[in-house]
């Protein structure tokens, strides 16, 4: 029983291999009919050894045998290209296979794991490894090819002029007098950089912590404490909704009230703080599209309700003897809110701030469609723009006679480099906090 | 702070005439929590500088009775009180409930330090009040009072959440005090402390006699007999039977009482 359980680890933990690399790759079919017709055989072997050796008939050994047989054929059969459900040929078969095989390989290797290790019931603990370990390195390879891929294409790219250099682009016509007739003289600036969207990243998630952080806080405090459960609730569902609504319905209403403010309001200050402003490099007033206030503004309507729930569930943490202790000794409810319940919440309200940070450095869904490049400077009142739009533009971008995906395409790993870092050393710094913060105040 | 000064010249005319502060009275208090009835109309006098136990099955309304003298009851949504219940003369329900707290501490079931450090816990009533006085002298007399100072005079910066459990029990009685109340609740301060802390805690409850009103509830008939000067037996909701402790222990007028005392099933 034990060669034939090894045996049937063996063959499983290939068809697994297979399978995971059949997600990726189309030319692995001659494999899959083999290793399913061998898991057939080994497995009815080992239900046969198991009704010999332990007296016992296995049911579900039998019935994963049967179904390898009917997936090894169902493979053989398929055509390359699956039609039909208006699917036209856009599923390969490897696709099928390849879910066919982990299919079957998992609980195949579980069972042969239980029965390789004696059937006792440590090994029907270590037997279930396999079900949660293959989707874990599963999700992790995926994760880090990604991250791989961005560090190697990015850091060869990054060099200081890159890092220091705002990117500019601008062409505009100088009227020279020749011979008593005006002549008009193209210019241009070229500047190639990362400077401004990096600032303007770093822009965005400040502002964006400035006006959801008070207000989420707020939220999350009167929902808590002064708000008796109709009401709460009603905020908070509200809240909630606020969250779930998608980004993109967002960036259409904030684009459809810059239009509104732009004809009725047109030259006003408002118009000028909605969307953004800056000058040629000829001294010429140029508006943007919409300014980093505006845009994080709205960035903030997806933070509010991550960090207001954030500070809830931190209140609702505290123990009620301790707010009821610092009632009791006379304190009064801003009092105790101020040094007990909010340093109590600092370690929430930090992941929520960070959650929320991280969201207004990759909000592409909300403002690619009123970003620009950010050339005419960065400040809460010019023109938004950000590592996240900058990558999208030069993939996508069209804006500025495709200047940008001209001289910056190539640098677009760099700029991902960069927001990796990041987001990733804010993640790091938060969590340094947290535990400072943690161990401080509450020192268990 | 107005206030508090003119609480301070109260204290001394009410001297001049050799009346200890803190007498409680409380006279037909009803309270409802949603529709249920807690309390069906108490009268009780509670004497100041003394000890007075309260007694009783467990959900007779001990604890809600304690809640309402400083009105930490007010904090559970759906509390109704009627009746009234004087402080010295004063209808606690008509004050403000920061100056009623400040004259009525309150020590808890479990010990509730605060996340902060041993001096900032006590020092932390008299810092919410933004009361100017000599901070080191206040924590070494409260920390005296409440029988610690000896064991914690050389770490009062660590946190408050190192010390064992019955040391927390008293650092909140000592955090208490540092407001300077006149009545000190406390509500089953033994149930979770080992015999050792438990006689520490009642050694400094008997130290603090005389000096401040105290209302302890408590389920341990030991405790209530070492420390409390008159007993108060509350069976669901009413008063029983009100006494000095000798005597509701010798020779209780009410059958039920006499029944809880010596354990019997109802």
């Amino acid at each position: 029983m034990k060669i034939i359980s090894f045996l049937t680890l063996i063959i499983s933990v290939f068809g697994l291999i297979l399978g995971g690399l059949s997600l990726v790759v189309n030319s692995l079919e001659a494999y899959p009919v083999f290793i399913l017709g061998a898991l057939f055989l080994t497995l009815t072997g080992l239900s046969i050894a198991i009704r010999f050796s332990r007296k016992e008939t296995k049911p579900s050994i039998i019935i994963f045998a049967v179904l390898a047989l009917a997936s090894a054929i169902i493979i053989r059969v398929l055509p390359e290209y699956l039609y039909g459900l208006n699917i036209n040929g856009v599923i390969h078969r490897s696709i099928i296979s390849a879910f066919l095989l982990i299919g079957i390989g998992v609980p195949a290797t579980c069972y042969s794991l239980f029965y390789l290790l004696g059937a006792t019931p440590r090994a029907r603990d270590i037997s279930r490894y396999p079900m949660f370990v293959f989707p874990i390195i599963l999700v992790i390879a995926a994760f880090v090819l990604i991250i791989f891929k961005i560090i190697v294409t990015g850091t060869p790219q990054l060099n200081w002029s890159l890092l220091s250099t705002p990117f500019k682009y601008q062409t505009w016509e100088t009227e020279v007098w020749q011979n008593g007739w005006p002549n008009f003289i193209p210019e241009t600036i070229k500047q190639i950089g990362l400077l401004n969207s990096i600032l303007g990243t770093f822009l965005l998630m400040g502002l964006t912590s400035i006006i959801s952080l008070p207000v989420g806080m707020g939220i999350g405090i009167f929902v808590h404490q002064y708000a008796g459960p109709s009401l709460g609730g009603v905020v908070r569902f509200s809240t909630t909704a606020l969250r779930a609504i998608s980004g993109i319905i967002l960036a259409v209403t904030a684009l459809s009230l810059i239009h509104v403010v732009n004809s009725a309001l047109h030259g006003t200050f408002l118009n000028y703080i909605i969307q953004g402003f800056g000058y040629y490099a000829n001294g010429a007033l140029l508006t943007g599209r919409s300014s980093f206030l505006f845009a994080s503004l709205f960035i903030s309507l997806l933070v509010i309700p991550v960090i207001a729930r954030a500070t809830e569930e931190g209140l609702n943490s505290l123990p009620k003897d301790i707010r009821e202790g610092s009632l009791a000794v006379g304190a009064s409810e801003e009092h105790t809110l101020k040094h007990i319940s909010l340093p109590w919440c600092l370690p929430n309200i930090i992941t929520g701030l960070v959650l929320g940070c991280a969201e207004a450095a990759g909000a592409l869904t909300i403002i690619f469609l009123m970003a620009g490049t950010g050339q005419l400077g960065v400040n809460p009142l010019s023109e938004t723009t950000s590592l996240a739009y900058f990558i999208f533009d030069c993939r996508f971008g069209t804006q500025m006679g495709d200047s940008v995906q001209t001289y910056m395409g190539s640098y677009q790993y760099a700029a991902a480099f960069l927001l990796l870092i990041i987001t990733i050393g804010l993640t790091v710094i938060a969590m340094v906090l947290k535990n400072k913060i943690t161990r401080r105040y509450k020192a268990i | 702070m107005i206030n508090t000064m003119v609480r301070e010249n109260d204290r001394t005319t009410n001297f001049c005439v050799e009346k200890i502060p803190g007498g409680i009275e409380v006279k037909q208090l009803e309270v409802f929590y949603g529709g249920n009835k807690i309390l069906n109309g108490i009268n009780l006098n509670f004497p100041p500088g003394k000890v007075t136990a309260i007694i009783g099955p467990s959900g007779c309304g001990k604890t809600t009775l304690l809640r309402c003298i400083n009105r930490l009851n007010e904090l559970t949504l759906g509390c109704k009180v009627n009746g009234q219940i004087l402080l010295d003369g004063e209808n606690i329900l008509e004050m403000d409930p920061m100056l009623l707290r400040r004259r009525v501490g309150m020590v808890f079931q479990r010990p509730n330090p605060f996340p902060k450090s041993i001096k900032e816990n006590v020092l932390y009533g008299i810092k919410a009040i933004r009361l100017k006085c000599d901070y080191d002298a206040t924590v070494k007399s409260c920390l005296e009072k409440a029988a610690l100072w000896g064991e914690l005079a050389g770490r009062l910066n660590d946190s408050a959440f190192a010390l064992s459990i019955g040391q927390q029990q008293r650092l909140c009685i000592a955090r208490s005090l540092a407001v300077s109340p006149e009545v000190i609740l406390l509500d089953e301060p033994a149930s979770s402390l080992d015999p050792v802390s438990t006689m520490k805690l009642e050694t400094s409850i008997l130290a603090m006699k005389g000096e401040y009103t105290q209302i302890i509830v408590t389920h341990n008939m030991r405790e209530a007999l070492k420390v409390s000067d008159y007993v108060a037996f509350l069976y669901s909701g009413d008063l029983v039977e009100f006494g000095e402790t000798q005597k509701i222990f010798s020779s209780p007028l009410r059958q039920e009482t006499r029944d809880y005392i010596t354990g019997k099933e109802y």
